[in-house]
């Protein structure tokens, strides 16, 4: 299975209603977070030595399949603007949180079947705030 | 001293993966992010709908064609890049290995072997330091 499978396919609900187009689609990815100390300069005070801050790496894990994003209207372009506190430039952004109200975040789990550009909930889907974390 | 931790990020596919640029671990582009392969947690086999599933690999290929006009560039022309080879998520994605590695750069390493270099001049680099 690829993403294309499942972007921009119709969301049905378990009986059948059209519910709207999947817009995106969320992962969890695990990141493992290394810190280094700096190498200390021998011309410094050992106090300030101390609150040097470490060299940052991050390495990126597994990605895991969280959920999809439904969108109750079409699965035109949304910009992220509904998901975040972007409000600027406020037009645009008023526009697009209004044509995308309504939209839904389904786990994953709650996915019965994905088949020719169709997404099948489950029984008793849930139904989640869209809002990036 | 060195710290290690282990945290969790939520990300969205249209928002941060998709049309993202690929570097390679010296930062050279690759590719850019065309789809995203999912596979089960033990990469076996293609996820049932509902069960658990990951990204296996991130797809590269022909797109324009296929944007414009619409469907989707056969499974045989798109190359994969192991999502394990995928160090870092920010503006783009940074490899862990060299662009020379992967499949997905072989038509420009082609022309670059067999046609640019046997023009005369064509193995210098011109931005070399001479």
């Amino acid at each position: 299975m690829i993403l294309s499978d499942i972007l921009d396919a119709q969301v049905l609900g378990p009986d059948g209603a059209r519910l709207g187009f999947v817009v995106d689609v969320r992962f969890e990815i695990e990141i493992e977070v290394e810190e280094r100390a700096v190498a200390a300069s021998e011309d410094e005070p050992e106090e300030k030595q101390e609150e040097k801050p470490g060299e940052k790496s991050e390495d990126v894990g597994q990605a895991t399949l969280v959920g999809l994003l439904v969108s109750p209207r079409t699965g035109g372009s949304f910009l992220g603007y509904e998901r975040s506190d972007v409000r600027s430039p406020w037009p645009i952004a008023h526009w697009v949180r209004w044509r995308h109200r309504g939209t839904f975040l389904v786990p994953w789990e709650d996915v019965a079947d994905v088949r020719d550009g169709t997404v099948r909930l489950a029984a008793g889907y849930r139904r989640q705030d869209p809002g990036l974390p | 001293m060195t710290r290690a931790g282990r945290s969790t990020r939520i990300v969205d596919a249209r928002l941060h993966l998709l049309s993202r640029q690929v570097l390679d671990d010296h930062g050279e582009p690759v590719a850019v992010v065309d789809d995203l392969e999912l596979v089960a947690p033990d990469a076996s086999q293609s996820p049932a709908p509902g069960s658990p599933a990951r990204i296996g690999a991130v797809l590269c290929g022909p797109s324009l064609v296929t944007r414009l006009f619409g469907g989707r560039p056969p499974a045989s022309r798109r190359a994969r890049i192991e999502w394990d080879d995928v160090e870092r998520l920010g503006t783009t994605l940074e490899l862990r290995v060299r662009a020379d590695s992967l499949d997905v750069g072989w038509a420009e390493r082609w022309v670059r072997d067999r046609m640019i270099g046997r023009i005369p001049g064509g193995q210098h680099d011109p931005e070399a330091s001479s």
